[in-house]
């Protein structure tokens, strides 16, 4: 039988050893009653000749036990008992450490759900995601604040394809929102348009059917369509027979081929049906840059060659066709860069904060511990006087830690679980990528269990060692005088000052975040939020193929938009601000000779209806705003920005010049001048921009943005019947306030600010019960002698400013150690940083200035009551 | 007699001879003492409760194996049995018992002589 099987089975070893002793008693006796004894006297007799049956029974059964096990189990459950004799004590402790063991829980959550769990495709490694980058002198800030990551053009998408050799597959992407309609309300669904390697590079076969292969992904391929698997649970309740049947996107109809799996998806493009992009050589190719694309490596190939080999074939093409390419390079990214890239920064160092967090409450725990095992050394001389070896009794300490941690450890999961669910709640969708896999795994539990053990020794060893050296002796001789020796007091005063100094690295690192988050919502916007609503909308290709009858169509909406009787006024924009994109091109001045081709200026392009710049509030600096009369058989009008004139027309009237365009419309001439907006993102400075009318670029997509009296929120409906009254099928998506739109720009600077925030709170207050605790405790220990000193004249306010002296003094070694570890620290925050400085004087000086008077608070309390002390009642009291 | 005034004798000793008369045939706990008590001609008086430990110990180590069975007086015990590596055990510890006895006549005898 297996040890464990032992133990499983003690209690029935036990009961049967006990039976089989009492036969031997028995028959013992029987024995004895044939020789002639009376049974009584023979039971006694056979007793005493077996021996203390109890200690039998003990060393039979220790026979088996492990006695290690045994061992630690009796000192924790004295440890148990222990803790529950000192409920305060234990609850601080316990409390102190789910914080730290709580906060690192829930960092670790996240980062595992975010870069540590697999991408959810086989040999996700090898696949990789190609930009085009474009050359300096065309690239706005826009594109900047992206890494230079640039959509790719189907033509250059082709030739890389054909060209380079690391690839074992290449795939184009294109979001590409449809109306999905036939099956009761028409919706919006997000599909992609992609080539057919897609599904390969990926490595996900599909749940039911099949996808589409090489055959069907080319010009005038048929029309078939892949779906997601919660499209086909909401739109088609799971029904298998899906697979063949006819659904109408953007009006015309697609055959039903497969579903992929749950889950199946892009980190960073959310999908719920997959169409063929059906592109190819010598198609009449759209040059514009819109591409996502993606790879997969060949075997053995890192991407660092993949992106040599990639660049390589960048400059043939920027060779072959100046006109679109000249001096553009490619990039190669892997998809796990690409999905964790921007939040791992900020995660790692939520995660160093936390880490600071934990050492601090574990200093404080020590220092408890200390405190506690100060009062009781005279029961740890007792028992070693009383034979108990140095190690039986540092094991013991050590186990009433263990205790501590794992009460700690349990509320700080449960601490964990309650504070992640209100975040991701709190989270606008995919403002962390992957944030779908937050879960308590198994490898979190286990990340927590070793942190429990690890806080175990890193605040239990100190005290358990300084305390099994007590010497028994020293100690019982003291006596009813309970001292305190001057080794421990100088480790607790030193615990502070690390408490202190790693909270205003925290501090500073919250308040430089805090400060960047505030620049950043508080720059001028050049637009208002306040009132307007916004919606997007996709225009069926099928319906409003013809570029006049698609302008025509958003007119009329956007007239019944404005009939309303609350809508003081509305329009339409391609892209709204701040949700990150916008459309670059590049533009010459038609009065100066034409640069080569490739060689011009860039600027951001947004397409926009007649009144944007009213319904925005954006002031119109001179000129005028489009209108009814600019059409698509007028020369088209151009309103451009105020950097746009400083950077191109700086001393000149930009009004009635004409521009070349590299847009659908060639050309243009310039009609206003706005003020400057933010466009793409808070952080990055206005654009040089140029306007142009949807009445003459129609776009196929586009946002509604309408001013109202009333709350934007209120009018929505009716706006979406005016939609629905011009076109029943049109699909609607994203109906929300400009101030939500905005909200969500800044959704992750804020979580920053917000986690970092708390969590130096948590570790301000922490090391603040920290200070206060020792000076606590060294006035209570020190009781006696303020009773004598006072008794022999010594003034209480000044003993008062002494212990006032004695906190304030570990505060500024704190602060002095603090303030030279966050200047080598926080240099890791810059790229977070909006318009501060890592080293910003300001904010480090205010941290200073809170953490001495939280300083001078948490030693006022103990120096109060030293100046109380009643030098009879304490000189009495031992 | 106390556990450790018998152990101070030899460690083992009693394991040995447990083993000993196990060899002659299976028997239960108290059988194995009277066995023991009755050849020893009652030199060796052992607290008949230390025979359990020493058994649990042969049973650990696998050199007896025990199962339920039929007392003479009919009652309900576990009959103990010397296994294979138990008489191999019995073998190695006789021998070296024996060169210890040996080597303490050594000792002795210049002394008594």
């Amino acid at each position: 039988m297996s040890r464990l099987g032992q133990i499983l089975h003690r209690r029935r070893l036990d009961s049967e050893l006990a039976g089989e002793i009492a036969v031997h008693i028995e028959e013992k006796a029987d024995e004895l009653v044939e020789a002639g004894m009376s049974r009584e006297k023979a039971l006694l007799a056979a007793r005493a000749q077996f021996g203390n049956s109890t200690a039998v029974l003990e060393q039979s059964r220790a026979v088996w036990s492990f006695a290690l096990v045994e061992s630690l189990l009796r000192d924790l459950r004295i440890s148990a008992r222990g803790l529950l004799r000192a409920p305060l004590f234990t609850a601080v402790a316990a409390a102190t450490l789910a914080l730290g063991i709580g906060a690192n829980a829930a960092i670790f959550s996240l980062i595992n759900a975010v870069l540590l769990r697999p991408l959810p495709f086989p040999q996700s490694d090898r696949i990789v995601v190609l930009w085009e980058r474009p050359p300096k002198t065309m690239s706005t800030a826009s594109l900047g604040s992206r890494n230079q990551q640039n959509p790719v053009s189907p033509v250059n998408f082709l030739d890389w394809r054909e060209r380079t050799r690391s690839f074992g597959g290449m795939a184009a992407i294109s979001s590409f929102p449809m109306g999905l309609s036939g099956f009761g309300e028409p919706r919006e669904v997000d599909a992609l348009q992609v080539s057919a390697a897609f599904f390969r590079i990926l490595g996900v076969a599909p749940l039911l059917g099949r996808a589409f292969d090489t055959s069907e992904d080319v010009p005038k391929g048929p029309h078939v369509a892949v779906l997601s698997f919660d499209l086909w649970q909401q739109q088609f309740g799971g029904d298998k027979s899906v697979i063949g049947r006819t659904v109408r996107l953007h009006d015309e109809p697609y055959t039903i081929l497969g579903v992929m799996p749950q889950r199946f998806d892009l980190p960073f493009e959310r999908a719920e049906i997959w169409v063929p992009i059906q592109i190819a050589p010598g198609m009449d190719s759209d040059e514009g840059r819109y591409l996502n694309v993606i790879a997969k490596l060949k075997p053995g190939v890192s991407v660092a060659q993949a992106q040599a080999d990639l660049s390589a074939v960048a400059r043939q093409i920027s060779g072959e066709r100046p006109y679109l390419s000249r001096d553009w390079d490619a990039r190669a990214v892997s998809l796990y860069e690409q999905t964790t890239g921007e939040v791992s920064t900020a995660l790692l160092l939520l995660f160093g904060a936390v880490t600071f967090v934990l050492l601090i409450a574990a200093g404080n725990v020590a220092n408890l511990l200390l405190m506690r095992g100060t009062g009781r050394q005279r029961e740890i001389a007792l028992r070693a006087a009383l034979g108990a070896s140095r190690s039986r009794i540092a094991i013991q300490l050590l186990a009433e830690s263990l205790l501590l941690s794992i009460a700690g450890g349990i509320l700080g999961i449960g601490l964990a679980f309650a504070g992640l669910r209100a975040l991701v709640v709190s989270l606008p969708a995919l403002a962390l990528p992957r944030i779908d896999g937050l879960q308590m795994d198994l490898r979190v539990l286990a990340f927590s269990a070793a942190l429990c053990l690890g806080a175990t020794f890193l605040f239990g060893l100190a005290p358990a060692l300084a305390f099994s050296r007590t010497n028994p002796d020293e100690a019982l001789k003291q006596g009813g005088f309970r001292g305190t020796s001057r080794g421990h007091r100088r480790v607790r005063g030193l615990l502070v000052v690390a408490e202190v100094a790693v909270s205003l690295v925290l501090l500073v690192g919250a308040g430089l975040l805090g400060r960047s988050f505030f620049n950043q919502t508080s720059v001028s916007r050049g637009f208002r939020t306040d009132h307007i609503l916004t919606m997007r909308m996709f225009f069926a290709p099928a319906r409003y193929y013809d570029d006049r009858r698609r302008a025509r169509y958003l007119d009329q909406i956007l007239a019944r938009v404005r009939a309303l009787p609350s809508v003081k006024a509305a329009s339409s924009a391609h892209f709204l601000p701040l949700v990150g994109v916008v459309s670059g091109s590049g533009f010459h001045r038609l009065d100066r000779p034409e640069p080569a081709p490739g060689t011009g200026p860039g600027a951001d392009f947004l397409i926009v209806s007649p009144q944007y710049f009213v319904t925005m509030g954006i002031p119109l600096l001179g000129g005028r705003d489009f209108d009814e009369h600019d059409t698509v058989s007028s020369e088209p009008g151009i309103v451009v920005n105020q950097t746009f004139v400083q950077r191109f027309f700086r001393g000149e009237d930009p009004i009635g010049k004409r521009l070349g365009l590299d847009w659908n419309v060639r050309h243009g001439v310039i009609i206003g001048v706005t003020a400057d907006t933010r466009q793409t993102d808070l952080k990055v400075d206005p654009q040089p921009t140029i306007f142009l009318n949807q009445a003459q670029t129609p776009m196929y997509f586009g946002a509604l943005v309408v001013r109202s009296a009333l709350p934007p929120a209120t009018v929505a409906s009716a706006v979406e019947q005016a939609v629905h009254a011009v076109d029943p099928d049109q699909a609607i998506s994203h109906v929300e306030s400009m101030e939500q739109v905005l909200s969500a720009s800044v959704a992750r600077p804020r979580l920053e600010s917000i986690l970092l925030g708390i969590f130096a709170g948590v570790a301000l207050l922490l090391a603040a019960i920290g200070l206060y605790g020792v000076l606590a405790y060294s006035v209570s220990q020190r009781t006696r002698e303020i009773g004598i000193r006072m008794a022999l004249g010594a003034n209480p306010a000044q003993l008062a400013r002494g212990i006032v002296r004695d906190g304030l003094g570990l505060m500024l070694a704190g602060i002095i150690g603090g303030l030279a570890a966050s200047f080598a620290l926080t240099r890791l925050l810059r790229s977070l940083l909006y318009h501060i400085s890592p080293a910003d004087p300001l904010t480090i000086a205010a941290v200073c200035a809170l953490l001495l008077v939280v300083g001078l608070f948490a030693s006022w309390l103990p120096a109060r009551r030293a100046a109380a002390v009643d030098p009879v009642g304490s000189l009495r009291m031992e | 007699m106390t556990d450790e005034e018998q152990r101070s004798l030899f460690p083992g000793a009693l394991e040995m001879m447990v083993l000993q008369t196990l060899r002659l045939g299976p028997l239960h706990g108290y059988a194995v003492a009277q066995h023991i008590r009755q050849t020893s001609n009652d030199l060796l008086q052992i607290e008949e409760g230390t025979l359990y430990p020493a058994l649990q110990r042969l049973l650990r180590e696998g050199w007896v194996a025990a199962e339920w069975g039929i007392s003479p007086r009919n009652r309900k015990v576990r009959i103990y049995r010397i296994t294979s590596a138990g008489r191999k055990q019995l073998q190695r510890e006789v021998s070296s018992f024996e060169r210890m006895l040996t080597g303490i006549n050594r000792v002795m005898r210049p002394a008594e002589s």
